[in-house]
């Protein structure tokens, strides 16, 4: 079984913790992550039956196999893939495509600021393997964000070799950050034998 | 509920009449370490080490169609693989124990074409299929004990890795003339 769990931690303009929120299990995988899987697992440019998925932008996708499946390894300002958060609390379900209120990148009134990605092997404890994958997002807007969702948006290849991204995880959390001040976001997905 | 990528594995074995005479279905227990050092490797676009089905570590290709399970008639290296090893399984596994060979000599299968199905939503479950069927023209019975996937982590050289392997409740043994079918469904549900 592949778990994913997801972490928080909120700092203020001083690097002082100011909230945070334990590893716990996360919900949310959603269809996006087996849409994506399946493409890759597929192997042909063009799969028969056709992989049908929803884009992050909401448009209607059908993938095929590519290069780079599965990447969120977003550098400073991107948010076309990578881990994302938003002010929205709607609750998951298995059809999300994205968040629904995403935060865009900026330092303008209810913008944060992406700084890249990073990954860590754990590796293999016990009968268990894992990574994490983290994201530090800065609030520069002049006011204090709330953050109600998180997820990983992911890289695919459409069936005519484009690029497009998929939502692989989406989950609620409640985190208010300063102005000034940070959130990261880690999440771990772990093999269990 | 708890979100996880979930496995389940269904084994059905026919005579040479199409006659049902081994079904197994269950819990699979066994995505292995390969499995996530894949997936990092996709994540973090990085050459991420992972031990392959020779025992050798190498780096996964981001750009090799890595994680692509679906072999062809014949391909017994890449796609659903069966086995004689009933060994507990392991995270490190990185193999089957005793992979049966493809052919239709003494203790080998002829393997066909790995079937990969679309993403189907039920209610708050969303899943996928990976099947195969292995026939047996061996001139003898082949008793099967484990099940796994093989999946492409790098395009040149060509290499495998073990990403999924699971050991059968019960030996099933496919007569000859018979086949055996198996199918692994992955699925996450909110």
């Amino acid at each position: 079984m592949l778990k994913l769990y997801i972490e928080a931690k909120v700092t203020d303009r001083d690097g002082k913790v100011i909230s945070r929120q334990r590893r716990k299990l996360a919900h949310s995988f959603v269809k996006g992550w087996i849409a994506a899987l399946c493409g890759s697992m597929n192997g042909s440019g063009a799969p028969d039956p056709d992989i049908d998925a929803t884009d992050t932008s909401g448009a209607a996708v059908t993938l095929g196999t590519g290069t780079k499946p599965f990447r969120s390894n977003a550098g400073v300002g991107v948010t076309d893939f990578g881990i994302r958060v938003g002010t929205d609390d709607t609750a998951v379900t298995i059809n999300d495509y994205a968040l629904a209120a995403a935060i865009a990148e900026g330092a303008g009134g209810g913008q944060m600021e992406h700084l890249g990605a990073s990954f860590n092997e754990v590796g293999v404890v016990g009968n268990v393997q894992s990574f994490e994958i983290v994201r530090i997002i800065n609030n520069n807007s002049g006011g204090q964000i709330n953050v109600r969702e998180v997820g990983i948006y992911i890289y695919a290849r459409t069936e005519g070799g484009s690029d497009c991204y998929l939502c692989q995880a989406r989950d609620l959390i409640t985190q208010d950050v300063p102005d000034g001040g940070s959130i990261t976001i880690t999440y771990t997905l772990r093999v269990v034998a | 509920m708890i979100s996880s990528l979930k496995l389940n594995y269904e084994v059905v074995i026919t005579d040479r009449n199409g006659k049902v005479i081994f079904q197994e279905r269950r819990k699979a227990h066994s995505y292995l370490q390969a499995f996530n050092e894949i997936v990092l490797g996709g994540m973090s676009v990085a050459a991420t080490p992972c031990k392959v089905i020779t025992g050798a570590s190498v780096g996964v290709d981001p750009d090799g169609f890595l994680c692509n399970c679906n072999g062809a008639i014949g391909n017994a290296s890449q796609g659903i693989v069966l086995g004689e090893g009933d060994t507990a399984v392991d995270i490190s596994d990185f193999a089957m124990e005793t992979k049966i060979d493809e052919g239709v000599g003494a203790g080998q299968l002829s393997h066909l074409a790995n079937v990969i199905g679309r993403p189907a939503v039920v209610a708050s479950t969303c899943s996928f299929t990976i099947a195969r069927t292995i026939n047996n023209g061996s001139g003898g019975g082949v008793e099967v004990k484990e099940i796994g996937i093989y999946a492409k982590v790098d395009n040149a050289p060509l290499n495998y890795a073990c990403i999924v392997r699971d050991v059968l409740g019960a030996p099933g043994t496919v007569p000859d003339g018979g086949g055996i079918t198996v199918t692994y469904t992955i699925k996450a549900t909110v």
